[in-house]
C-alpha cells in the first residue's frame, strides 16, 4: 500500500511541472504587455515601466520562470499591486469560505444522493426510481444561481429562517457559520447530488447483476448485507470518481454561487481580480485550483487503492 | 429403490417478463434427485439448464421472473416459502457452485472474509471458531496454504483455486443438495479433472446429492447417476447414465451424442452437427420443439407437442434389468432406428 501511495505521488511530479509552466506563461500569453494591461489605458509610461520593473518583466523568460518557481515553492506568489498584500495571504483568506462551502455542499450531495441512488437501483423501474431520476434531471438542468435565488426567496425572504446573503467564519460559532452557508451549499450541491445519484444508481445496477451477487444470494445472505456490503463497496468506485471531480469543480467553480450569496471565497476573488486585471492574483488562484484538483485526484486514487485491491496491482 | 427422493421437482415453469413479452425459459420440468445421487442436466446453451438451477434456489430477481409448479426439498415446497425462510435454506440445506469462478467471488473482499461470512450467516459461532472452520473447509477442498489464502483477494488466485474456494463456501453449511452449474466450464482441462474428482470425493464422504449442470457429455459420463436432457425449456429425455449412452431414445439426445468428436476419428470427414439452430423462446413451435431440426419428423410432430412419456421395459428389450424409469418426449421413439450414436457414446467413455 505504501509503495502504491508513493508511486501515485511520484506520478504527480510531471503533472505539477506542466501546471507550473502553463500557469507561469499565463502572464506572458495575455495579449499586450502585462504591466500595461494591469494598469489600464490611462496609465503613464513611467508607471508601466515601474510595474514592469517590479514584476521583473524585463528579465529573460527563464530567469523569470525560475525566480517565480522558487517563490512558489517557498510560498511566495508575489504581491498584488491592487490589494497591497501578498497573493498567498489573499488566497488563504478567501480559501476558508470556499472550502467550507464546498465541503458542506459535497456532504449534502453525498448524504442525499448515495441513498437515493441505491434505493432507485433496488427499485429499478418503479415509480420511486422514476421519481428520483426525474429529480436528478431537474437537479442537473436548473442553474445554481437560479436555485440560489429561489432558495433565498423561500427561506430568507418568505419564511425568514435564514440570512439572505453574507458569510460568518467558523470563529463566529458553528451554528452561525452554518446558518449562512446552508442555502449556498444547497444551491451548489444539488447538481452534484444529481450527478452522484445517477452514477450510484447505474453503478449499483451493474454490480447487482454480477455473478458474485448471485454467489452471495446463494450463500443465504440477506438483501441488506448483499446491497450494503457486497454491492455498495464495488459500486462506490465510480461514485468516488464523480465525487472527486465534483469536489474539484466546487473548489474551482463556486464563483456564481459565491456572487449570489456574497461569500468572500476564491471565486469572488477571481472575479474581482479579473475585473481589475490583477494578473498576479489570477495567476496565483489558477495555480491554487490546479494544485487542488491534482491533490483531490491523488486522494481519490489512494481511496481507490484502499477500496479495490486490484487497483494497487495495475 | 428404497432410497427416498430428496428433491422432487414437479412441472416447474419459470417465466420472464421481457421487452418483447413474457417468455417461459423453463416449461414444465419434472425430475427427482435421491439422497447421494448425482443428476446431470445437459443441453445446448439457452435450453434452460441454468434457469432451472436458479429456480430451484430461487436466485432470480422475482420482480421479472415468476415460478410455478413445485420444488420439494425433503417434502417442503421451496417455491411457496416466504423469502426469509428461503434465505435460511440457501447455503444450508441446498447450496450452489457457480459457473464462472473468475467472477463469482467478490473482488473487493478477502477470501477469508467471504468464506467466514458463508459460515456465520447460518451458524452462530465466534469469529475464531468460524476462522478455524473456514481453514478446515479450505483444507477439505484441497486449497494449499489455507492460512495464507484467507488473507488474499480473489484476483490473486488461479481459476481452479477460486473454484475450490467456491466449493468450500458451498459446503460450509453441510448442504443436503449441491447444485453445480457448469462448475468446470471456465477451467482448463487438467483443472477440470481435479475439480470433478474433488466434487465426487466430497460427495462420497457425505450423503450429499447433487445436480450437475453441464453441456459436456464427458463430464456426465464421468460423474452422473442419472441424466435429463433439456431442449428449449423442456425435458426431452430422462434415463440412467448408462442407459442414456447405450440407447439414447430421443433424436436430439442421439444428435448430441453423435456430435462428440472422436479422438481417432477421420479428420477428412466434417464433424457431426445437429442441423439448424435452437428457436428463440419468443417463437416456440406449436408441435414438437425439436421437429424442425429432426431427421425423423413427421406431420404429427409439427402439429402437436408430444408428452414426456415413460419408456417401458417391454418396449425396449435392451433395457432389461434397468430399474429406474426412463422417459422420452417424442411421438416416434419406438420407430426410430438405432444409429451409430450409441457406438460413439461408448467410444467416449
Amino acid at each position: 500500500m505504501l509503495i502504491f501511495v508513493l508511486k501515485r505521488i511520484g506520478a504527480l511530479v510531471p503533472v505539477l511541472a506542466v501546471v507550473a509552466v502553463v500557469v507561469f506563461l499565463l502572464m506572458h500569453i495575455t495579449p499586450g504587455d502585462a504591466a500595461a494591461v494591469m494598469l489600464g489605458p490611462e496609465a503613464s509610461a513611467a508607471d508601466v515601466d515601474a510595474l514592469r520593473q517590479e514584476l521583473g518583466l524585463n528579465d529573460p523568460l527563464y530567469i523569470q520562470f525560475f525566480g517565480w518557481l522558487g517563490g512558489v515553492l517557498t510560498g511566495d506568489l508575489g504581491t498584488s499591486p491592487f490589494l497591497g498584500e501578498s497573493v498567498a495571504a489573499a488566497l488563504l483568506s478567501h480559501l476558508g469560505p470556499t472550502l467550507s462551502l464546498a465541503i458542506l455542499a459535497e456532504l449534502f450531495a453525498i448524504l442525499v444522493a448515495v441513498p437515493a441512488g441505491i434505493i432507485a437501483a433496488r427499485r429499478r423501474g418503479t415509480l420511486i426510481d422514476q421519481g428520483f431520476m426525474g429529480l436528478t434531471i431537474l437537479g442537473i438542468s436548473v442553474p445554481s444561481f437560479l436555485l440560489g435565488l429561489f432558495l433565498i426567496l423561500c427561506f430568507s425572504v418568505g419564511l425568514r429562517w435564514l440570512p439572505v446573503a453574507g458569510y460568518q467564519p467558523l470563529s463566529a460559532g458553528l451554528v452561525e457559520h452554518l446558518r449562512y452557508l446552508l442555502l449556498p451549499a444547497l444551491a451548489l450541491g444539488s447538481m452534484q447530488a444529481a450527478l452522484i445519484a445517477r452514477m450510484t444508481r447505474s453503478s449499483m445496477l451493474d454490480v447487482l447483476g454480477s455473478n458474485y451477487m448471485k454467489t452471495g444470494k446463494a450463500k443465504g445472505l440477506s438483501d441488506f448485507a448483499l446491497t450494503y456490503k457486497h454491492a455498495f463497496k464495488n459500486a462506490s468506485l465510480p461514485v468516488l470518481t464523480v465525487v472527486g471531480q465534483t469536489f474539484g469543480s466546487l473548489v474551482a467553480g463556486a464563483a456564481v454561487v459565491e456572487t449570489v450569496f456574497n461569500i468572500p471565497g476564491i471565486g469572488q476573488l477571481i472575479i474581482n481580480s479579473v475585473d481589475r486585471r490583477d494578473l498576479v492574483v489570477i495567476q496565483g488562484a489558477v495555480l491554487l485550483i490546479a494544485v487542488a484538483y491534482v491533490l483531490i485526484n491523488l486522494i481519490i486514487d489512494i481511496l481507490y487503492g484502499l477500496l479495490d485491491p486490484r487497483v494497487q496491482v495495475s | 429403490m428404497t432410497n427416498p427422493a430428496l428433491l422432487t421437482v414437479t412441472d416447474l415453469k419459470t417465466s420472464f417478463l421481457t421487452e418483447r413479452g413474457p417468455v417461459t425459459a423453463v416449461d414444465g420440468v419434472p425430475f427427482t434427485v435421491r439422497r447421494g445421487e448425482t443428476l446431470g442436466i445437459v443441453g445446448e446453451s439457452g435450453c434452460g439448464k441454468s434457469v432451472t438451477a436458479d429456480s430451484i434456489m430461487r436466485l432470480l430477481d422475482e420482480k421479472d421472473a415468476s415460478y410455478s409448479g413445485s420444488v420439494e426439498l425433503n417434502g417442503r415446497d421451496l417455491l411457496s416459502l416466504p423469502e426469509t425462510e428461503m434465505r435460511r435454506a440457501r447455503g444450508s440445506e441446498l447450496a450452489m457452485i457457480a459457473q464462472d469462478s473468475m467472477s463469482s467471488l467478490n473482488p473487493v473482499f478477502t477470501i477469508g472474509n467471504q468464506v467466514i461470512e458463508a459460515i456465520t450467516v447460518h451458524q452462530k459461532m465466534s469469529q475464531k471458531d468460524a476462522y478455524r472452520l473456514a481453514i478446515s473447509l479450505l483444507e477439505r477442498t484441497g486449497v494449499p496454504e489455507p492460512e495464507h489464502r484467507m488473507t488474499q483477494y480473489p484476483h490473486e488466485l488461479s481459476g481452479g483455486l477460486r473454484q475450490r474456494i467456491l466449493i468450500a463456501m458451498a459446503l460450509s453449511g453441510n448442504p443436503k443438495l449441491l447444485i453445480a452449474d457448469e462448475p468446470t466450464t471456465a477451467l482448463d482441462v487438467t483443472t477440470q479433472a481435479q475439480i470433478l474428482t474433488l466434487i465426487r470425493a466430497l460427495q462420497s464422504s457425505s450423503d450429499m446429492a447433487s445436480v450437475l449442470i453441464t453441456h459436456d457429455l464427458g463430464v456426465v459420463a464421468e460423474m452422473c447417476d442419472r441424466v435429463i436432457v433439456m431442449y428449449l425449456g423442456q425435458v426431452v429425455e430422462e434415463a440412467d447414465v448408462d442407459a442414456l449412452f447405450d440407447s439414447p431414445q430421443h433424436p436430439y439426445t442421439r444428435g448430441l451424442l453423435a456430435s462428440i468428436p472422436e479422438i481417432d476419428g477421420d479428420r477428412s470427414q466434417p464433424l457431426n452437427v445437429i442441423a439448424g439452430r435452437v428457436p428463440t423462446l419468443h417463437d416456440v413451435p406449436t408441435g414438437c420443439r425439436f421437429a424442425e431440426r429432426c431427421d425423423f419428423a413427421t406431420d404429427k410432430c409439427r402439429d402437436s407437442a408430444p408428452p414426456l412419456e415413460d419408456v417401458t421395459l417391454e418396449t425396449v428389450d435392451m433395457l432389461a434389468g434397468d430399474a429406474t424409469p426412463r422417459k422420452v418426449r417424442c411421438w416416434n421413439w419406438r420407430h426410430i432406428p438405432m444409429n451409430t450414436s450409441a457406438t460413439t457414446a461408448k467410444a467416449i467413455r
